[in-house]
């Protein structure tokens, strides 16, 4: 199998790149997972009950081995809060999980979890495998980064940095029917020549493709794969800086883009629109086609005079040099704001340096594209990148209404009224424009015919990889 | 002689040291550290988890602080291990550095078997129908970048032929074929600008040699042509030609990176620029110590190779 990007660590808790997600998540394993329609299902946890929005209770699958040995019982689900909330793991994603005050021990079997406010989005954080991977307690000594210890369908050995690493079979993996495939390969080609090249000449049985890849496969035997998933591009704009502080700029930023024109250019037409949330996110993402974009050169030129920038202003945007993506997006991007006399300077910077310069808490940038993948709950599109206080808050947005119903949403429990409650906020989002949500990506996987019984998952993740089967 | 060879390897010590100061200095003054690589492009810490993570890594110290602890290391024999992977820096060059090796000498090696017999028959014929081809396919060679005819060679070698990039990679000495098979495309890639500067070299080095007096006098005693050519023509138009072989050799020891990306070879160059990329401090450094001194002993293998070749040349 073909891997396209670098893992970095393979520690689950400090590791939260997609792409270390990609490399263990067929070992690791939390209470709950995603089915095929993001609905919660038993992982970990064979069943839970809320007693209340602060109390849930879990009842834990028995018989579950880790690859060491060690059974895992209610101790194991313990370790995991104390090692996530220990300051020394510095674990990236311990914010989705801060609501839990405490983890109690019931019985061997049975674990209470006790919340210090209501928290919607719980359940479907544990599923997320951001942090919440479950590891044994007796392994205080382990170093993760190096060795894997988990209980999922696949052990994860020879992991040799910028290189490859394999998923060997766990013989004792719980549910006694799979996986299938005993071991899988997997090979760090970031080149996407390699990859296809991989792909069409049989030596990988499964690979990503982007868009302009996939025009030029040749091999008609292969099955390739393109499916929805959570890959939010979106162009964010600094709050705090004027004149990007004016609302009135920002929505002529918005009007002078055209979505269609980025689409085709940058990724090849393999995107749709979409609003702050991703498009086909459950039902928490408005409709394509409610959604606000038109090009109008007049009305943005009119809202900058209204402004008192009836000439134009010089911006920058600091681009990602490590994501195609993003340099491309400058340029069309670039010429599109031309339009409005808007001189915008693309500078471009080496992935850390854009991570230390342009997200928080230095959030040094005027304008930027951000990538989001999947996040399981709207709250985590939401309120991470819009509270104006949170860590995520890269746009330094501030805007107590909006506060006011994020915080709101995540304390109800009625989906319904949730939906309500997001809707509203991305419409108001839409308007004030901090962010303007460019398109959604398309999950493009190739696949040998021989492999079989593979399903893509929304969450752009190999969720099912241990229900496929490779036919001789 | 031999007080020449080890005065020039006592010389490694103080250049490694001030390549060291240099490297560690100039990495640390790139902004941005490991801890905003670690994070990736989709997470944030608050200001104190942040602080907390530079400390366990040991990157929160001033930096002549750091340097000092990672020479104290390296004086032990200890490169430290790697920010990032939390591997050993030296079991990480063990494993880079043979593929980066192989590169470097099978397309040395392939590129003087072809530029050499190339740049000799074009000096002895300069007006010939070869002559011609020879300083075409020159030019050719040293004006298509390595990394595009990578990727066209993948791409049409992947089509008709079914070849693919390795992705098992297969160590030279348990199965050479094998082997040899992986590194083919990448070998080509990289010998076709060295096989162009070669055999320019040895064209221009031989046609200055042969229009010299001795090598009239040599046919004059009626010597026979291949041992006019051979004995007293390409002998002493080796030496430019060694010195460009040797300089390009130790170019191709960090030069091999965007081959090595292509064809997913996680040699040293490889390695060293994700590094680089993930402000990996101890990674970086043992890296360019074995480049270093990698370059430094090809420099005292060609200054040898002359005394060999011109015995007027001497050390001592």
């Amino acid at each position: 199998m073909a891997v396209s990007a670098d893992w970095v660590s393979m520690d689950p808790h400090k590791a939260s790149a997609f792409a270390s997600i990609f490399a263990w998540e067929q070992t690791y394993q939390s209470l709950v997972t995603f089915d095929e329609n993001l609905q919660i299902v038993p992982a970990l946890a064979t069943s839970w009950e809320v007693t209340d929005p602060l109390n849930y209770t879990f009842k834990l699958r028995q018989g579950v081995l880790f690859h060491n040995g060690d059974e895992f019982t209610a101790d194991d689900v313990v370790y995991w809060k104390d090692r996530l909330f220990d300051p020394a793991t510095a674990a990236p994603y311990k914010s989705w999980f801060d609501p839990i005050t405490k983890i109690d021990v019931v019985d061997k079997y049975t674990v209470k979890v006790q919340l210090q406010a209501p928290y919607a989005p719980l359940l479907a954080n544990l599923a997320s495998m951001r942090g919440s991977a479950i590891v044994p307690h007796n392994a205080t000594q382990t170093d993760f980064t190096k060795e894997a210890i988990g209980t999922g369908p696949y052990k994860l050995t020879n992991i040799t940095p910028k290189g490859s690493y394999r998923w060997e079979m766990n013989t004792k993996y719980w549910d006694s029917n799979l996986p299938y495939i005993a071991t899988a390969d997997n090979k760090l080609l970031p080149e996407e020549a390699a990859q296809l090249a991989a792909i069409q000449s049989g030596a990988a049985a499964y690979t990503w493709l982007t868009g302009e890849s996939t025009k030029q496969i040749t091999n008609k035997a292969l099955n390739v794969l393109i499916g929805d998933k959570a890959y939010y591009y979106h162009l964010q704009m600094n709050c705090s800086r004027a004149p990007l502080s004016d609302k009135r700029v920002r929505q002529a930023i918005g009007m002078a883009i055209n979505h269609q024109e980025i689409i085709d250019k940058v990724i090849g037409g393999f995107g749709v629109l979409t609003g702050p949330v991703p498009t086909g996110h459950t039902d928490w993402y408005i409709p394509v086609d409610q959604l606000p974009y038109k090009v109008d050169i007049p009305a943005a030129k009119k809202l900058l005079a209204d402004a008192n920038l009836a000439n134009g202003f010089k911006t920058t945007y600091k681009a990602n040099s490590g994501d195609v993506n993003d340099v491309a997006t400058a340029q069309v991007i670039q010429q599109q704001l031309k339009q409005i006399g808007i001189d915008m300077q693309i500078i471009q910077l080496d992935t850390t340096l854009w991570n230390s310069e342009t997200q928080p808490p230095k959030s040094d940038y005027d304008i930027r594209l951000n990538a989001a993948t999947f996040y399981p709950d709207a709250d985590g599109y939401l309120y991470n990148s819009y509270y104006s206080t949170s860590n995520f808050n890269q746009t330094r947005y501030n805007n107590p209404q909006l506060d006011s119903l994020v915080t709101k949403a995540r304390q109800l429990t009625d989906h319904e009224a949730r939906r309500q409650i997001y809707f509203q906020v991305q419409n108001l989002l839409l308007d004030e424009m901090p962010v303007v949500p460019l398109w959604n990506g398309k999950n493009i996987e190739a696949l040998s015919p021989k492999l079989k019984g593979y399903r893509q998952s929304y969450t752009g993740r190999r969720l099912f990889f241990s229900q496929t089967w490779l036919e001789s | 002689m031999n007080r020449y060879i080890l005065r020039r390897l006592w010389l490694l010590i103080p250049t490694m040291f001030g390549v060291s100061i240099i490297v560690f200095a100039v990495m640390h003054l790139v902004p941005g550290d490991i801890v905003d690589a670690l994070l990736g492009p989709d997470a944030t810490l608050d200001p104190a988890a942040r602080a907390t993570l530079r400390r366990i890594l040991g990157v929160d110290t001033p930096v002549y602080i750091q340097y000092v602890h990672w020479l104290g290391g390296v004086l032990h024999g200890n490169l430290g291990v790697s920010l990032a992977t939390r591997d050993s820096v030296v079991s990480i060059l063990l494993r880079a550095l043979p593929i980066t090796m192989e590169l470097a000498v099978l397309s040395t090696l392939l590129a003087i078997a072809v530029a050499l017999p190339l740049g000799i028959v074009s000096a002895i014929r300069p007006h010939g129908g070869l002559s011609a081809a020879v300083r075409f396919l020159g030019l050719l060679g040293l004006s298509i970048p390595n990394f595009w005819l990578a990727t066209v060679l993948i791409l049409v070698t992947s089509v008709y032929f079914g070849w693919s990039p390795a992705l098992i990679y297969v160590p030279l000495f348990s199965d050479p074929i094998g082997n040899l098979r992986q590194m083919l495309l990448p070998i080509l890639s990289l010998s076709v600008t060295l096989v162009a500067v070669v055999m320019r070299m040895t064209r221009s080095s031989m046609l200055e040699v042969l229009g010299q007096d001795y090598m009239r006098t040599a046919r004059a005693k009626g010597l026979w042509e291949m041992t006019i050519t051979m004995r007293h023509g390409l002998k002493n138009a080796l030496i430019p030609v060694i010195t460009v072989i040797g300089i390009q050799f130790g170019y191709l020891l960090g030069g091999t990176v965007v081959i090595e990306q292509i064809f997913g070879l996680p040699g040293l160059g490889w390695v060293l620029l994700g590094a680089i990329s993930q402000r990996d401090y101890p990674v970086i450094q043992g890296g360019v110590l074995v480049i270093t001194m990698a370059f430094i002993l090809v420099n005292l293998l060609v200054d040898l190779l002359y005394a060999r070749l011109d015995p007027r040349i001497k050390y001592g």
